[in-house]
C-alpha cells in the first residue's frame, strides 16, 4: 500500500501534499485581492465559475520566491474539510508514490516550517520530500486571520 | 447506515408525515371522505413500510397503528369522531420526534411510545364492540362496497369460504385462500380482516371476504380457491348498487345490473369533476437532487456564460456571417438554460406554508381564539434558501396575528364584528419581488398607544411625535430598544421581537412595512427578491478595484461637494434629508490607500435597517445584476465582503457587505 503525492516546488524546497486533498493544479491567473486579511492570503480567483481563496505557500512557510518564470508558477487546488484553498507554488513538478513505512516523524522545524504543519519527511529521489499537514496549515491560518481581525477591531 | 439511503428515506418518510399531517387537518374539516382516508392510510402504509426496511421498529409499530386507524374509518366511516383527530396528530408529532433522532443520530431513539399507543388503543378499541360488520359476513356495508366496486368499474362478489371442519391448520390455509385472492383481485374487506390472517392469528374455519374485480373473472378465482387443500366451499354472491333493493343474486343479476350501470354512468362525471385529478392524473414527477450539484450546475452556468460573452466580443470583430448567426443562436440557448437553472433553485412556498395550518390550529386553541386560517398563492416560487430563511420570520408574524392582532372572540363580538377572525397568508410575485403578506381583521395598531409608549420610553420626543406620519410611527415597532419591552407589546399589541424580523429580512435584501388600520386589522407586507443568487448591484471603483455594493442596501448615489461635508469631533458626516449621517471612505476602510480631499466626491448613500451612512468611492461603473458566490469557509473570517462576483470579462469581484461596514461606521 503506497500513497500518493503531489511534488510543489517552493524556492529550493519541495513540499507534498496527499493526492486525496488536491483537486487540480491551475496556471496562475489574475487575482482579485481581498483587502484587510493577512498577506499570505493573496486574493481570491475564478475558478470554472467558483470563487476560491489562494495564498503563497512560500510566504505562509516563511520563505521567498526567487525571481519566478509566471510561466512555471502554479496553484494548486486543495480541498481540507469543507474548505477549498489555492496554494501558489513556484511549480509542480509530479507525482510520487511513498510507502508510509518509509515517512519519517518531521523534525521540529524543516525548512521554516513548523513541525505542525507537517506530516513527515520522506526521502524521494535522493533529496527530502517534506509533506504537508494541510489540515494545519489551512486552519492555523484561519485563526491567525481571526487574530489579526481583532486587532484591526480593537486599533 | 448508509447516510445515502438514510437521507432518501428520511426525505420521504417527512413528506409522508406532512401528508398525514395535512390530511389530518383535512379530516378535521370535512370528515372521513372516502378518497382523504384513502390517501392517509397509502401515506401511512408507507411509512410503516419504510420504516420496517430499514429497521426502525418503532416507528413502524406507531405507525401501524395509525395506519390502522384509517383502515377503521375507511371501512367504517361512521366509526369518526373528530376528537380521536387530536390522538393522531399527538401520534403524528410523535413520529416527527422519531425521524429527527434518526437524523441526527442515525439510530432509532430509545424512546417509549406507550403513552400515544396507550391513547390510540382506547380511544378506537372502544368502538371496537361497535364495528358493524362481526359475524354478520359483512353484509351491513353491502352497498357501499358495490357503489364502490362501480366507481371503480368493477364488480363486488362477497365471497364465502369455508375450510373443511378437520382443517388442521386453519390460519394456513386461510392465508393461502387470501392472498391467492389478493393476487387476483382488490379485496376490499375481509372477516376475519387480512391483518389478522397475516398474524396467523386466527381460529376459525369460516371466512367472508369482499373482492372487487373484473366481471368474468369470478369462475376462475373460485376455482383457484377451492384448488387450495382443505378448503370445502368457496361461494360467491355478486353485490349490486341498486338503492332499496337488498341484493342480487348473481342468477338474476343481470337486468338489474345494467339498470345500475346506467345510473353509475350518469354520477361518474359529476363525482370526477368534484374531485380533479384524484384519479388519474399522476402529480408532476420529480427527482432530489443536492444543493451542492445544484451550486456545481449554478457554477458551470455562469462559467458558460462568461465563455459565451467573450465568444460575442470575437464575433463581433468579426465579418464571418456565419459565425455571427452560430453565436446569436447560442446567444439564446444559454439564456434559456440559464432561466432554466436559475428556476431550479426555486421552491413554491408551499414546500414551507405547508407546516403553518397545523401550527395555527395549535395556537387557536392555545390563545382561544377564532379564526379561519387561509393561505394564498402558495405555487409562487421563490428561491429555496430565502424561502426556507423566511420559514421562522413568518411563525412569528403569524404568532403575532393570533396573539396580538385578533381580538378574543367575546371581544370581537362586544364590537360587532364577526365572532371568526380571519388570518391570511399570501404570497405573490410582482415587478421582479416576491412579497408575502400576513393579514389579520384584529384590532389594527393604534398609534397614540405606540407613540405613548414611544415617548415613554425616550425613543422620541412628544414634538417630533407630533409631527410623525403615521408610516414613522409604525416604524418605531421595528426598533429594537422599543419592541423588545414587554409592556410595550402589551399596549400596543405588537412587538417582540418585530426587530428581528425586519433584521432578518433585510439581510436577505428585502423590506417589510405594515399596514394597518385601527379597528380593522393588521397586514404585515414583506418584500423579497426573486432570488439570492442573482442581485442587482451597483460596481463601483476604488483605487483601481472593482467592487459591487446591492442596490438594496443603495439609498442613492450622490455629487458630495466640500460644503456638504460636517464635522463632528472630528469626523466627517454628511446631512441626508432629516438626519446627519457618517462617511466613510471605502477606500481607507479598506486599507486601499488614505482618504483623498479632492471635491467632489461620489458618494453611495446607504442604508442598513435603520442605519444609514454614506459610503465614498472613487467612481460608480455600472449597475448590473451579479450572481452571488459565496467566499467559502476559509475566508469567512473576513469582515466587509458578503461574498463575491464574476464578471463579464472573467474577473472576479468582492461584493461589499453593507451591514459589517455599517457596523464599523
Amino acid at each position: 500500500m503506497v500513497e500518493s503525492y503531489v511534488i510543489m516546488r517552493v524556492g529550493d524546497q519541495r513540499y507534498g501534499a496527499h493526492v486525496s486533498q488536491v483537486q487540480s493544479v491551475e496556471r496562475l491567473g489574475e487575482i482579485t485581492p481581498v483587502p484587510r486579511t493577512l498577506s499570505f492570503i493573496k486574493g481570491v480567483i475564478h475558478l470554472r465559475g467558483a470563487v476560491v481563496p489562494v495564498i503563497d505557500l512560500a510566504e505562509r512557510v516563511g520563505l521567498t520566491h526567487r525571481a519566478q518564470d509566471a510561466d512555471e508558477m502554479r496553484v494548486v487546488i486543495a480541498e481540507v474539510e469543507d474548505r477549498v484553498v489555492g496554494m501558489i507554488v513556484d511549480g509542480v513538478e509530479d507525482v510520487v508514490q511513498i510507502p508510509p513505512e518509509t515517512i519519517e516523524p518531521p523534525p521540529a522545524v524543516v525548512g521554516g516550517l513548523q513541525a505542525v504543519y507537517l506530516k513527515g519527511v520522506a526521502r524521494v529521489g535522493g533529496g527530502l520530500l517534506v509533506l504537508l499537514n494541510l489540515n494545519r496549515v489551512f486552519s492555523a491560518a484561519e485563526s491567525e486571520q481571526l487574530q489579526q481581525i481583532e486587532q484591526f477591531i480593537t486599533s | 447506515m448508509n447516510r445515502e439511503y438514510l437521507d432518501a428515506f428520511l426525505a420521504e418518510s417527512t413528506e409522508n408525515v406532512e401528508k398525514l399531517e395535512d390530511g389530518c387537518l383535512e379530516l378535521e374539516r370535512q370528515g372521513p371522505e372516502a378518497n382523504l382516508v384513502a390517501e392517509l392510510f397509502r401515506a401511512a402504509h408507507t411509512l410503516k413500510g419504510m420504516s420496517a426496511t430499514m429497521g426502525f421498529s418503532r416507528l413502524a409499530e406507531l405507525t401501524h397503528r395509525v395506519e390502522d386507524v384509517f383502515g377503521l374509518w375507511r371501512d367504517h366511516p361512521e366509526s369518526f369522531q373528530p376528537e380521536q383527530v387530536d390522538i393522531l396528530f399527538q401520534a403524528i408529532d410523535r413520529m416527527r420526534v422519531h425521524l429527527e433522532a434518526i437524523s441526527t443520530s442515525g439510530s432509532e431513539p430509545d424512546l417509549k411510545d406507550d403513552d400515544v399507543m396507550a391513547s390510540l388503543q382506547t380511544a378506537f378499541q372502544a368502538r371496537e364492540p361497535l364495528h358493524p360488520s362481526q359475524k354478520n359476513g359483512l353484509e351491513e356495508d353491502r352497498a357501499r362496497y358495490a357503489t364502490e366496486a362501480e366507481r371503480q368499474g368493477k364488480v363486488a362478489y362477497r365471497l364465502h369460504i369455508q375450510l373443511t371442519s378437520d382443517c388442521m391448520m386453519p390460519a394456513v390455509r386461510l392465508a393461502m385462500v387470501y392472498q391467492t385472492l389478493k393476487d387476483a383481485a382488490d379485496i376490499a374487506a375481509a372477516e376475519p380482516t387480512e391483518d389478522a390472517v397475516w398474524a396467523g392469528d386466527v381460529q376459525t374455519t369460516e371466512a367472508y371476504v369482499v373482492v372487487y374485480l373484473e366481471r368474468d373473472e369470478i369462475e376462475r378465482i373460485q376455482e383457484k380457491v377451492l384448488d387450495i387443500t382443505d378448503v370445502a366451499r368457496c361461494d360467491a354472491e355478486r353485490w349490486v348498487a341498486s338503492r332499496g333493493s337488498a341484493s342480487q343474486q348473481d342468477s338474476r343479476g343481470k337486468f338489474a345490473s345494467q339498470e345500475t350501470r346506467s345510473q353509475s354512468m350518469s354520477t361518474t362525471p359529476a363525482e370526477s369533476a368534484a374531485r380533479p385529478g384524484s384519479n388519474d392524473s399522476r402529480p408532476d414527477r420529480s427527482i432530489r437532487v443536492s444543493v451542492r450539484r445544484m451550486d456545481a450546475l449554478l457554477n458551470t452556468m455562469s462559467e458558460m456564460v462568461i465563455a459565451k460573452t467573450r465568444l460575442d466580443t470575437i464575433a463581433a470583430a468579426s465579418n464571418d456571417p456565419a459565425l455571427r448567426e452560430a453565436v446569436e443562436r447560442l446567444d439564446r440557448l444559454t439564456k434559456d438554460l440559464q432561466d432554466e437553472v436559475m428556476q431550479l433553485r426555486m421552491a413554491p412556498v408551499e414546500s414551507v406554508f405547508h407546516r403553518y395550518p397545523r401550527m395555527m390550529r395549535d395556537l387557536e386553541r392555545k390563545l382561544n381564539r377564532e379564526f379561519d386560517f387561509v393561505m394564498t398563492g402558495l405555487e409562487t416560487e421563490m428561491d429555496r434558501i430565502v424561502l426556507e430563511e423566511m420559514g421562522e420570520v413568518i411563525v412569528h408574524l403569524l404568532r403575532n396575528a393570533v396573539d396580538h392582532g385578533l381580538e378574543p372572540p367575546e371581544v370581537r363580538e362586544q364590537q360587532g364584528k364577526s365572532r371568526r377572525g380571519t388570518i391570511r397568508l399570501s404570497a405573490y410575485a410582482s415587478g421582479g419581488h416576491i412579497y408575502i403578506e400576513v393579514a389579520d381583521d384584529g384590532a389594527g395598531i393604534d398609534r397614540a398607544r405606540v407613540l405613548q409608549s414611544a415617548i415613554t420610553k425616550g425613543v422620541i420626543t412628544p414634538e417630533a411625535g407630533a409631527s410623525m406620519s403615521d408610516e414613522a410611527v409604525y416604524e418605531l415597532l421595528f426598533q429594537s430598544g422599543f419592541s423588545t419591552a414587554k409592556e410595550v407589546s402589551d399596549i400596543s399589541g405588537r412587538g417582540v421581537g418585530l426587530d428581528a424580523v425586519r433584521d432578518k429580512v433585510e439581510s436577505l435584501g428585502g423590506k417589510i412595512r405594515i399596514d394597518t388600520e385601527l379597528g380593522r386589522g393588521t397586514t404585515f407586507v414583506i418584500e423579497l427578491p426573486l432570488t439570492l443568487a442573482i442581485l442587482p448591484a451597483l460596481l463601483v471603483s476604488v483605487r483601481g478595484q472593482t467592487f459591487a455594493i446591492p442596490t438594496a442596501n443603495v439609498d442613492e448615489v450622490v455629487r458630495l461637494r466640500e460644503a456638504d461635508v460636517r464635522y463632528v469631533q472630528n469626523e466627517s458626516v454628511y446631512p441626508s434629508g432629516d438626519r446627519i449621517v457618517p462617511i466613510i471612505d471605502v477606500a481607507e476602510w479598506l486599507g486601499l490607500g488614505v482618504r483623498r480631499w479632492v471635491f467632489p466626491q461620489t458618494a453611495v448613500v446607504c442604508r442598513n435597517g435603520e442605519q444609514k451612512f454614506v459610503m465614498v468611492v472613487d467612481r460608480v461603473l455600472d449597475e448590473l445584476e451579479i450572481v452571488n458566490k459565496p467566499l467559502g469557509r476559509y475566508l469567512e473570517g473576513v469582515r466587509g465582503f458578503s461574498g463575491a462576483t464574476i464578471l463579464g470579462d472573467g474577473k472576479v469581484s468582492l461584493i461589499l457587505d453593507v451591514r459589517s461596514i455599517g457596523q464599523s461606521a
